[in-house]
């Protein structure tokens, strides 16, 4: 018996039980009963019981048993919809990672940290050679070599002061200050410090003092921007910066700030996430501090223009005024910022932020 | 996979059973259950009279064949889904006690049921039944009312319903007339061979 045959025998049997059959269709399925005694017990079954409630019931019998079929097709569903959600949620974490969390976000700080450390270790090789052969000689060798470089250091910073006479006046005074300064900049010298100290401690108070007292007077900023627009100029600086100490008495700011520009990457804070994480730390107010009760988000988005301009400021998830004012101060306030680079072109773009206000 | 269930349409049980033990698809055993759910399901209601109770039945002998059709070898799956969604009701009935009764009367009819359903009677088989003398003489000597509904049945092509009209007989009567007419013609034509 196939499927078609099955299909016309139930159909016999409705039309025979319904009583809808010619006589000599009714003969023809009873002889087809005679010789068939399957057929004639289940029509004997049939015809005691209300016909109108069997079909029903063949029909739930039907589906019932090619269940598994249907379970076949669910496991499918289930398997498309778990690889829609793989993919979805993947889409989000490229999306997200537009999105700069600055709390709580230790891995991103991280990657920033190693890219960091990479390119001040790599910067640093230079110099290096120079005092491991200094250090197989003897130790008095060693100190006059020392006394060498110091005068050397001193000589470099008598010819910034005459070379420019502007900042000379600010660069040695802030040295002092320097190690108190806990700013972006600051922090970022201190870890220069730390690899650097393996190598010859008497270079580095020294170009420290003119990077960062540069830098924190803030007047070579805009010539450091534009410098960056020109990728030629910008290798040269880094070179200078970093490599042989005899330059250093160029413009010490831009080798703090410019390294980043050299590789592909987002818009950052100059200076580092770490450390503009730190400033927010410290910086950032509550603005009603008399009742601070919970922890207060603001989310907030700028534009950082292809020479590193703050602009366009909007608060996406705002609280008040007042917080999302400080929320716009702190970043106006704070440390400038790279632009993003693509193919080693500066880029405008947009930076989001969330901020969060401890209470 | 709906190519592979449209050609499934035009399978033979035999094809359907031999796929369904080469890679156990339950997806397959639905298919070939499906051709007799119909069946199945009237004999239960015949032997258990309850449709809820049937239904089960039928789930169950679904769910039977699962195991079954992997010990036997089965030559007619129709007769053998015949034989064993029979015994099924009859150990269905043996359960309800209140049902004792039925099962007896059912168990007197064993014999009869038993019969091998393949093997068919010489009237249900032969195109002509009035030309075979040997027929027409066994059904002369039927008693009258069983040669009656046997010629009316097989000569003049009648239904049951009609027979029912033209005899005044009950319904049950004339197929049990014709069941018991179709017996004596077995034992009267195998008789007549033996000599």
């Amino acid at each position: 018996m196939s499927g078609k045959q099955t299909y016309q025998q139930e159909e016999q049997i409705r039309r025979y039980l319904q009583d809808r059959m010619t006589e000599a269709e009714r003969h023809a399925f009873e002889r087809e009963m005679q010789r068939d005694p399957f057929l004639a017990d289940a029509v004997e079954g049939f015809s005691d019981a209300d016909s109108s409630l069997i079909f029903t019931d063949i029909a739930d019998l039907r589906n019932r048993t090619e269940k598994p079929k249907k379970n076949r097709k669910f496991i499918w569903y289930a398997a498309a919809s778990v690889l829609l959600l793989i993919v979805s949620s993947v889409i989000l974490f490229n999306m997200q990672e537009n999105v700069i969390p600055i709390v709580s976000e230790s891995k991103i700080q991280e990657e920033v940290k190693i890219r960091e450390k990479t390119k001040v270790e790599k910067s640093v090789t230079t110099p290096q050679r120079q005092p491991i052969s200094v250090e197989t000689q003897p130790e008095k060798e060693i100190t006059i070599v020392e006394n060498e470089l110091v005068i050397e250091d001193l000589e470099m910073e008598s010819n910034l002061a005459d070379e420019n006479k502007a900042i000379n006046s600010t660069s040695l005074i802030p040295a002092e200050e320097e190690p108190k300064q806990t700013t972006y900049q600051a922090a970022k010298k201190v870890e220069f410090v730390k690899t650097a100290k393996n190598t010859h401690e008497s270079f580095i108070p020294n170009p420290m003092v003119i990077d960062s007292s540069v830098a924190a007077s803030g007047k070579l900023e805009k010539k450091a921007d534009a410098m960056a627009l020109d990728s030629e100029k910008l290798e040269e600086v880094v070179v200078v910066g970093y490599g042989i100490q005899k330059k250093l008495n160029l413009t010490g700011a831009v080798s703090s700030v410019k390294p980043e520009l050299i590789v592909d990457g987002k818009a950052s804070p100059a200076g580092g996430w770490e450390a503009f994480n730190e400033y927010l730390k410290t910086e950032l107010q509550t603005p009603d501090s008399g009742s601070p009760t919970e922890k207060t988000m603001v989310r907030l988005s700028f534009v950082i223009s292809s020479t590193g301009e703050k602009e366009q400021f909007e608060i996406l998830k705002g609280k008040n005024d007042r917080y999302n004012e400080e929320a716009i101060r702190i970043i106006k306030d704070g440390p400038a910022w790279n632009p993003e680079i693509k193919r080693k072109t500066p880029q405008r773009s947009v930076v989001k932020l969330k901020l969060v206000f401890e209470p | 996979m709906f190519l592979k269930s449209k050609n499934s349409e035009d399978l033979s049980d035999q094809d359907l059973i031999f796929r369904y033990k080469e890679k156990n698809d339950p997806e397959v055993l639905g298919q070939l259950y499906s051709r007799y759910v119909v069946l199945v399901y009237g004999l239960c209601l015949k032997y258990l009279e309850d449709r809820e109770h049937s239904k089960d039945a039928a789930m169950q002998i679904f769910e039977l064949l699962a195991t079954e059709l992997h010990r036997h070898d089965i030559g007619n799956f129709k007769s053998w889904l015949y034989v064993t969604s029979k015994n099924f009701c009859l150990m269905e009935l043996r359960k309800q006690k209140s049902l004792r009764k039925k099962e007896e009367m059912w168990l007197m009819n064993q014999d009869e049921f038993m019969e091998n359903p393949q093997e068919l009677h010489l009237i249900d088989t032969i195109q002509n039944p009035e030309s075979d003398d040997l027929l027409n003489g066994c059904i002369e000597k039927l008693k009258k009312e069983q040669n009656r509904c046997v010629r009316l049945f097989y000569f003049e092509n009648k239904s049951y319903r009609q027979i029912t009209d033209e005899t005044g007989l009950d319904e049950k009567k004339v197929k049990s007339l014709l069941q018991n007419g179709k017996r004596n013609l077995k034992i009267c034509l195998e008789n007549k061979h033996v000599r």
